[in-house]
């Protein structure tokens, strides 16, 4: 899964620290979304989306690899 | 978001404090004269083996030398409190690391245990078996902790 978190974070000035604090997650739990490393739960991506005042699939977009989980 | 029921933060540095001493204690009750010392009368269900329903001996007082059920039974304590208390930071990302730490150890604990069966026999086996009551939680603490390690110090603002 993509996402353009750290885009948003650029575009409103923000650092992972304070997205963390106000989506109550630590601050490396940013980065590994970031990265794509961790895939977050629906509650804490509508959170994001939230502060980003965005849709979730306008920061959240699904890749081609998410079609091949279970091949 | 509500993550698994865990122990208070608190309980993981109490586990800590509690694992040296215990783990020395199973060492020496593994190793040293642990299981001849200290002889006191305790209940037991079953007091011998194999169980005998004929023999009318069941649940009974007899003695024992009770270090090495207290150094099994405070190692399992301190592991549990360990690996199953919230961390000061706790959120999904920590459940998730939790999670994976627990499928993995269970893997390779199971994998050992087969080699073990396959491969040791007689006595060594015993041990084996003393082993791999703690093993399982064991090898989680060690994969966790280090899992736990490696995302903190992931530093990519």
């Amino acid at each position: 899964m993509n996402n353009t978190i750290r885009i948003e974070r650029a575009i409103k000035k923000m650092t992972q620290q304070q997205l963390a604090d106000l989506v109550q997650v630590s601050r490396q739990t940013i980065n590994t979304v970031e990265l794509g490393k961790y895939i977050p739960s629906t509650v804490l991506a509508l959170k994001i989306a939230k502060v980003f005042e965005k849709n979730v699939d306008d920061i959240f977009q699904l890749d081609e690899t998410d079609w091949d989980l279970h091949k | 978001m509500k993550t698994t029921t865990l122990f208070p933060v608190v309980l993981k540095k109490i586990g800590w404090i509690l694992f040296v001493p215990f783990f020395a204690l199973c060492l020496y009750c593994l190793f040293g004269k642990g299981t001849e010392v200290f002889p006191v009368k305790v209940f037991s269900i079953f007091p011998e083996f194999p169980f005998d329903s004929s023999s009318n001996k069941l649940g009974v007082v007899i003695e024992n030398c009770i270090l090495d059920e207290i150094s099994i039974v405070g190692l399992t304590v301190s592991l549990l409190f360990l690996t199953f208390s919230k961390e000061k930071d706790e959120d999904e990302c920590i459940a998730s690391i939790r999670m994976h730490s627990i499928f993995w150890s269970i893997i390779v604990n199971y994998i050992m245990l087969i080699l073990v069966t396959i491969f040791v026999y007689g006595l060594s086996y015993m041990i084996f078996s003393y082993f791999s009551l703690l093993s399982l939680l064991f090898i989680f603490m060690v994969k966790y902790n280090i899992e736990l390690y490696k995302f903190r110090r992931s530093n990519n603002e």
